[in-house]
């Protein structure tokens, strides 16, 4: 109810707009483009209006002298021989149209026969305005001479008031003609400009958006004019911004690595003691508290061991530099690796893979991966289970030829007792254990895991068994994170 | 055999010092840099346990200044301090090896005898992990005192394997090492080898890894 009013109000309340940009482009030019066009008008109008005016007292003088020139010096002269004028010269040119009256309102005389400058004499001298029909193209401009004296003949030049309106209008027309080309040409160069400078803002952005808690580098201005001088102010208190926090992620890191560092050489010390105490202990009930202690031992050793990698993991690698790695190189290592547990808790460990891939990565960082993943899947699966590692590709179809990493997989799969579906992203957080869980991790493994996929582009998820046996799949895309996500619609942290 | 301790923390110098006597070596135990400088300068040790964070004169600076005089005493730098850098420049200063504290005694003292005999000039003539020892002059595999003669390949694919014991090699890897240039391989002629050798040195001498290849256990 409440909702329905709201969104009543809303939809009444706001004002009605025609044009709402979102853009600065786009504002600039809805607000620009009328004041330039209502700029054109007016400045034409005002042209329409002063040339107008300056023809017709032009012209008025020029029909008053050419009125005086046939005006007979006496009464009952002859009238004046007039030259004849084209319909064109009239209309067109506006050539003087001169008429002879005879002191009774006889037409003595003309310079044109056409019927449509058939003015009658008009009997008040001066200048007027005479309509000869609808419409401003049948309208004359008429100069009528005062009459000498009493009987003398009368005088009347005409102009086509036609030639006028079209002469003044072409004189608008043409000066309004490089306003017009003006207001495109304007338009464009508003919108090239803004679409520069929104350019430069999207490269600061770019730039910002390449900042990671492992590369906290200032923006670059970069050659003058490059970032407007209005936004160098935000790049550099945004640069400021990624200094205090780059200090802050040091600061941490450091204190991880100083408390790890401090914790390891009490443990050693410990593990001295107790190495010297095992000759010592007495059989039986003893020694098997001595055993409990040793275990609990290693797994804080263990515990410091992983936070201190994760710690490291996350500083820069400036060490890492990328390589061809062959995966089944590295999943060798990794498996050699992990034999001596794998045998301990008599599990059983296969490969299977056909696939050649190389990936451009860090194999430091593809050993973490791939560690951690056979860690937890020979610490969590049950004695006498097994654990296999398959590199094989999702989609025979997809993907190009050989060793395109594109599709292709690593899974690790064990027959240990798996993860409830809402949980399996959860577990990637750090010291986040599925509760009820009796194993002795540290809670940190998939969390390096994921941080080390993650740094080089790769996509860890972890599935159930799609044999519906017990037991987890830990998959490792080897493709580029981002297109996997997409692909897959899963959310990234 | 003497050892020179540096270790500046009081509880894992005293539990070394009672270890490595347990083991057979005389200790002295020297709690600062500037010390340890002044013993490794008089004394004569063969091997030194050393500690990188060290009051006073720091630990990498002790090692730099003893190889700046032409001490050749094997060093095996002892710290919690495991960075790729601080590897990287403990062993440029001429450390021999490195162990991460905390660590098992065992370890330890199979490194030190490790670094001992690297030192020593003496040639080892005997890979082994343990189980299995591989004589290199006479070709012989040793497995619970008894000597067992191997044929020119089955030497090669076992040196390869306990080179690097506990690592997994491919077949690739093991064809390469038991067969020349041009040579042909047939397509099962490690499992036929490492089948004798099985009957030779019992079945878990070497391991296969399903998928991946054929590996020793780790010492």
């Amino acid at each position: 109810m409440k909702a329905a009013a709201e969104s009543g109000r809303t939809r009444t309340g706001a004002p009605i707009r025609w044009y709402q940009p979102r853009s600065l482009r786009g504002q600039l030019l809805a607000w620009l483009a009328p004041w330039v066009v209502v700029g054109a008008v007016v400045a034409g109008w005002a042209f329409y209006a002063s040339y107008g005016l300056v023809l017709h007292t032009f012209m008025q003088t020029q029909m008053e002298v050419l009125a005086r020139y046939h005006v007979p010096g006496g009464q009952g002269d002859g009238p004046p021989p007039l030259q004849v004028l084209s319909d064109e010269s009239v209309f067109r040119w506006g050539a003087l149209v001169v008429q002879v009256w005879s002191a009774d309102g006889q037409l003595l005389a003309t310079s044109t026969a056409n019927p449509r400058a058939a003015v009658p004499l008009q009997a008040a001298p001066g200048h007027r305005l005479v309509q000869q029909g609808a419409g401003w193209e049948q309208g004359w401009r008429v100069y009528t001479a005062p009459p000498a004296g009493p009987g003398h003949q009368r005088v009347q030049v005409l102009q086509s008031e036609q030639f006028l309106q079209e002469e003044v209008w072409g004189r608008t027309l043409y000066v309004l003609l490089p306003l017009a080309l003006l207001v495109p040409a304007l338009l464009f160069t508003l919108w090239w400009v803004v679409g520069r400078a929104s350019r430069s803002l999207r490269v600061v952005a770019q730039e910002v958006a390449q900042r990671d808690d492992r590369s906290l580098g200032a923006i670059p201005l970069g050659p003058a004019g490059r970032v407007p001088e209005e936004i160098v102010p935000l790049v550099a208190s945004f640069n400021a911004l990624l200094a205090r926090l780059g200090e802050a992620f040091a600061a941490q890191r450091r204190f991880v690595q100083d408390a790890a560092h401090e914790l390891r050489t009490p443990m050693a010390a410990m593990r001295l003691q107790m190495e010297n105490l095992r000759p010592w202990v007495p059989p039986g009930e003893a020694q098997q508290q001595f055993a409990q202690l040793d275990a609990g031992m290693r797994r804080a050793q263990h515990l410091v061991g992983q936070l201190l990698r994760l710690s490291r993991q996350e500083a820069p690698a400036s060490a890492q530099t990328p390589a061809p790695v062959d995966i089944t190189a590295v999943l060798r290592d990794s498996v050699g690796q992990w034999m001596p547990l794998a045998d301990q808790r008599r599990i059983e460990v296969g490969f299977d893979g056909t696939e050649q891939v190389v990936l451009q990565a860090s194999a430091v960082d593809l050993r973490s991966v791939f560690d951690n993943l056979l860690d937890n899947a020979l610490r969590y699966t049950p004695e006498g289970g097994s654990v296999e590692v398959r590199l094989h590709r999702l989609d025979a179809t997809a993907g190009g030829g050989h060793a395109d990493p594109a599709g292709v997989v690593v899974d690790v799969v064990d027959t240990g007792p798996g993860i409830p579906p809402d949980l399996r992203e959860r577990v990637f957080d750090r010291f986040f254990r599925v509760p009820g869980t009796s194993a002795d991790g540290s809670g940190l493994g998939l969390a390096i895991t994921r941080a080390a996929a993650l740094r080089q582009g790769l996509w860890v998820e972890l599935l159930a068994r799609s044999d519906g046996a017990s037991g987890l799949v830990a998959r490792v895309h080897l493709a580029p994170a981002a297109s996997v996500v997409a692909k897959t619609g899963l959310r990234q942290g | 055999m003497r050892a020179l301790l540096v270790e500046d923390d009081d509880m894992i110098g005293r539990s070394l010092v009672h270890a490595l006597k347990g083991a057979g070596w005389s200790v002295d135990w020297v709690r600062d840099g500037a010390l340890a400088h002044s013993a490794l300068a008089d004394g004569d040790y063969r091997c030194v346990l050393l500690d990188l964070g060290l009051p006073g004169l720091d630990g990498t600076e002790v090692l730099r200044r003893a190889r700046a005089r032409g001490d050749l005493t094997p060093v095996l730098v002892l710290t919690a301090r495991d960075g790729l850098d601080d590897r990287i420049q403990g062993l440029d200063l001429g450390a021999d090896d490195y162990l991460l504290k905390p660590f098992e005694v065992g370890e330890l003292l199979a490194r030190m005898r490790a670094v001992v005999r690297r030192r020593s000039g003496v040639a080892q003539s005997v890979v082994g992990n343990g189980v299995v020892q591989l004589d290199l002059a006479t070709r012989e595999v040793l497995r619970g005192g008894a000597r067992e003669a191997l044929t020119a390949r089955e030497f090669a694919l076992l040196q390869a394997l306990l080179e690097q014991p506990g690592a997994i090699l491919s077949r690739e890897q093991l064809e390469n090492r038991i067969y020349g240039w041009g040579e042909e391989v047939s397509s099962n002629a490690v499992d036929v080898l490492i089948h004798g050798m099985r009957r030779k040195l019992g079945p878990d001498a070497i391991r296969n890894v399903r998928g991946l290849g054929w590996r020793v256990a780790a010492p």
